[in-house]
């Protein structure tokens, strides 16, 4: 195999490849929204009005914390789960169908539950109440 | 006078407790320690196999303490941290005996750019492959670790160099890595290993040549899909050394290239997987004139593994019983240059068969039967056949069984 063909080859490899992702990732493309925020006293309040759809998942970004909070909403019951990984505390990423950890591949179902290790803790979950159109969670 | 000593010793702890500049945390401690993260915190993990393996053809077993590894972290602040793994293989190191290692298997300070992304500096282990970056024994089935996944790319597969991390956040579930890390080194290559003695490994690399690496990663549904690839140079020579022997100096002189590609599938207790990978090393032809190492051009392999855990739809959720299947294929001489030999003994195919149970996701004892078929090898290669070497065989069995933790 000569130098160019070899070259010609692998960057052709490597642009199908990178294709075939692009293509799977925009059938599918979603976004979560992310909420900017602080917490007084350690707990962090959101508008409830902010979340519009019957099953809907934002992220809430509080300064003070290293990594983003979870929060999902199911009909009118509200869940939050810290985006920690348990098992070395890199952070964890929300996927639409679960969270996974990219440093050492552990998964984890929606309520923080550990699917598939090495992690055997299941993730942090925040305490959240509801009193009239706010959401409060307590992160300390 | 008791009770003053008391209270001096206890106010004395108190002191000592707070000034404390470091708090160490075992895992489930830095649950407890509230969200509102500590500026400095110390986390020790680790993990750590055992493997029996029974040699059914040859007759005869044996046991080995493969590897115990220690995991040390320091958060320094919110932004920066360090990680280090040291492992101790085959459980002792003598002086002038073969086997037993001590190394550093990653030693890296991570940056958090912000949320999303994340520089690593050091010595890191790029996303090449599913076993070289979750390496922990409670992650794969087999008491080995995937023979494609050790001879083809060889992993733990670390190097010196920086490293990118981090999602997109405009597509949930996608991530990348890249990284510009130390290459190869060619001089160490040779037919039927791979490319695995090339490596470094962070012990006085040579900069002279570099390597690029890139991942795409991406979660969709219950389908983990990933992509990734491997550039780099091999001749860490001066232009003067490598002139001398015919071979391309410079940053990616003398040329290494890995592309691979994986997909798991996770749903109800089933599970599936299948992985790809390739190896090319057009200068095969100058390598073997400067080193008579019968280096080939090209490796190839793949391989598909099914499992399902039995207790899933028992009251025993918590716990895992995963019934498995794996078939893997590789040859390590898929293509050879002129001046190399073809040698049939590294088409290998692998297959495995076993039950790995998990208490909990922290420990696993694995059970595994191994069917092995190579080519045979080629006595050209044999230059001093020895009279009382057993005959080869081209198919043997094996029954493994090990241990595991992680913590």
């Amino acid at each position: 195999m000569n130098r160019r063909k070899f070259i010609e080859q692998t960057c052709l490899a490597c642009m199908a490849a990178t294709a075939g992702v692009s293509i799977l990732g925009m059938s599918a493309c979603s976004t979560t929204q992310v909420l900017k925020t602080t917490s007084t006293n350690g707990n962090v309040v959101i508008d409830k009005a902010s979340f519009l759809s019957e099953k809907e998942a934002k992220l809430i970004r509080v300064v003070e914390l290293e990594h983003d909070i979870l929060v999902l909403k199911e009909g009118d019951s509200f869940s939050a789960i810290y985006l920690q990984c348990t098992h070395q505390n890199n952070p964890v990423n929300y996927t639409g169908s679960g969270i996974v950890c990219n440093a050492h591949g552990s998964q984890f179902g929606l309520n923080g539950e550990v699917k598939t290790g090495p992690a055997s803790v299941p993730l942090k979950k925040i305490p959240i109440s509801h009193q009239n159109n706010q959401l409060s969670l307590t992160i300390k | 006078m008791k009770k003053i000593l008391y209270k001096l010793f206890l106010i004395t702890c108190i002191s000592i407790t707070i000034n404390s500049s470091a708090q160490v945390l075992t895992k489930e401690d830095s649950l407890n320690a509230g969200l509102v993260a500590k500026d400095v915190s110390t986390l020790i993990g680790g993990y750590g196999e055992a493997a029996y393996r029974n040699d059914i053809d040859r007759k005869n077993a044996s046991v080995n303490l493969t590897r115990n590894v220690i995991f040390i972290g320091h958060k320094f602040n919110n932004r920066i941290s360090f990680f280090s793994e040291t492992e101790i293989e085959d459980a002792k190191i003598e002086g002038g005996e073969a086997g037993g290692e001590i190394s550093l298997e990653q030693a890296f300070i991570k940056f958090n750019i912000n949320r999303n992304n994340y520089i690593a500096a050091g010595l890191f282990i790029p996303r090449i492959g599913t076993i070289n970056e979750n390496h922990l024994p409670t992650t794969f089935n087999t008491v080995a670790r995937p023979r494609l996944e050790t001879k083809l790319i060889p992993s733990t597969w670390r190097e010196l160099g920086l490293s990118i991390y981090g999602n997109i956040p405009a597509i949930s579930g996608l991530n990348y890595s890249a990284a510009l890390m130390n290459g190869l080194n060619s001089a160490n290559f040779e037919g039927g290993k791979g490319i695995r003695s090339g490596r470094f490994e962070g012990k006085d690399a040579s900069a002279s040549n570099l390597a690029v690496t890139g991942a795409l990663l991406y979660y969709v549904g219950n389908f983990r899909i990933q992509v990734s690839g491997y550039y780099g140079g091999s001749a860490g020579l001066s232009p003067r050394e490598a002139d001398s022997l015919r071979l391309n100096s410079g940053a990616f002189g003398t040329p290494v290239a890995l592309e691979e590609a994986n997909i798991q599938f996770r749903k109800s207790g089933f599970y599936a997987s299948a992985l790809f990978a390739a190896i090319q090393i057009p200068d095969a032809n100058a390598l073997n004139i400067a080193y008579a190492k019968n280096v080939p051009s090209a490796m190839m392999g793949y391989y598909a593994e099914a499992g399902y855990n039995l207790l899933e739809k028992t009251k025993y959720k918590n716990k895992k019983l995963i019934s498995f299947v794996r078939y893997e294929n590789f040859d390590l001489n898929a293509a050879i240059p002129s001046n190399a030999i073809e040698n049939d003994q590294y088409k290998q195919s692998y297959l495995f068969a076993g039950l790995a149970f998990l208490p909990l996701p922290g420990v696993i004892v694995k059970a595994d039967f191994e069917y092995q078929t190579t080519g045979e090898p080629n006595p050209a290669l044999v230059i001093n056949p020895s009279p009382v070497a057993p005959k080869y065989l081209t198919n043997r069995s094996f029954v493994n069984l090990g241990i595991g933790y992680s913590f």
